[in-house]
């Protein structure tokens, strides 16, 4: 392992630290799922990093990808005081 | 509320010099904050401290079963070794997940009410060019990318869960272009979709349990075609289950007036 690669993973680990955090302490739902989406593109990156290509796959499409877009939808239907599928999800597209 | 415990731990912890040192200090805190909170943070405390003794006291370097499996690649009938445990291995697990799956997406069906009516689901909105855009340029990458995951799940990392996943991001694509309709699906073809994945897997294993007597155990000779055979068929339905998560809506009363509403409005317009 280079002293680039430990650059690297330090700074990884911390701005996921980070991100868990503030994604925790935000109180705008909105902010807090788009914080959640950032997490998991860094930890799909974590997972490569930890050889594990497989589950970074999984992770980006799932975690960050399908996971965001229903907190999404979500968020939009607490909003919206009738909710309706394909409007609340205009609010985050 | 997960939202509410941190900003309250924060504060707690840049509280704590100020106030009298020892067990004084110690109670005036606790009163102050509720002792319901401070039993629950020390809960978490000692998870964490549980979970950091259980990470040092892992072996440095676990050889796990990565022996064993490189042993039996031979019979598992694909290259990846992933793939290999996924679906052959322990075949069992897989099957289970699809079964969460499926059930996940019926209770979304259940739990979700009917829109009123379609032109409801129709609704012109700002942006919509674009989305009209991405649209023409993304699907076809999308259903590449898919078919590719899902073809390199056999020798490198991908296969069935990650295709799935990219099938279902271009379905959300289409939902959120309107291009797909989920009203308009058929109750036959919605039940097939979902289940599709399921039906296939348990015929498959129902065959080679009779067969060769042993749960989930493939034909050496065969195990590649019934694994593609279960990925591709997989594939599909967790698609489909991802994009009823996101869509999916028990069916909607059709009037003729909403009907004749909706396809005054149903081209997309340039």
């Amino acid at each position: 392992m280079t002293a680039l690669t430990w650059i690297f993973d330090g700074l990884l680990t911390a701005a996921m630290v980070y991100l868990a955090w503030s994604l925790l302490s935000e109180r705008d739902l909105f902010k807090a799922v788009v914080l959640f989406i950032a997490f998991g593109l860094l930890m799909a990156l974590a997972w490569v990093r930890l050889r594990a290509p497989d589950i970074a796959l999984a992770e980006a499409a799932i975690s960050a990808g399908l996971s965001g877009v229903l907190l999404l939808d979500a968020v939009g239907a607490i909003r919206s005081p009738n909710p309706v599928p394909e409007d609340t999800s205009s609010d985050s597209g | 509320m997960t939202s509410n415990k941190s900003p309250t731990t924060e504060p707690a912890s840049t509280r704590r010099p100020k106030s009298s040192s020892g067990a004084a200090g110690v109670r005036e805190f606790a009163a102050e904050i509720g002792f319901a909170r401070v039993a629950f943070n020390l809960l978490v405390v000692l998870l964490l401290g549980l979970l950091f003794w259980t990470v040092l006291d892992l072996p440095p370097q676990s050889a796990g079963l990565h022996a064993k499996v490189k042993a039996h690649m031979h019979v598992s009938g694909v290259a990846s070794p992933i793939t290999a445990v996924l679906l052959n291995f322990r075949g069992y697990d897989t099957l289970l997940e699809i079964v969460v799956l499926l059930l996940a997406s019926i209770g979304c069906l259940i739990l979700r009410d009917a829109p009123q009516s379609h032109p409801a689901l129709a609704p012109g909105r700002p942006g919509k060019w674009v989305l009209d855009g991405m649209i023409h340029v993304l699907i076809p990458v999308m259903l590449l990318t898919a078919g590719y995951l899902l073809w390199a799940g056999d020798h490198a990392p991908g296969g069935a869960f990650q295709a799935g996943a990219v099938l279902a991001a271009a379905g959300f694509l289409l939902v959120l272009g309107n291009r797909m309709r989920f009203w308009r699906t058929p109750e036959w073809l919605l039940r097939l979709s979902l289940s599709f994945g399921m039906i296939v897997f348990v015929l498959v294993a129902s065959v080679v349990t009779i067969l060769t007597k042993n749960l989930l155990q493939y034909p050496e000779n065969y195990a590649g075609i019934l694994i593609l055979l279960i990925e591709i068929s997989v594939a599909g339905s967790i698609g489909c289950v991802l994009i009823t998560l996101f869509a999916g809506h028990p069916p909607v009363t059709r009037t003729p007036a909403a009907d004749q509403l909706w396809h005054s409005n149903d081209e997309p317009k340039e």
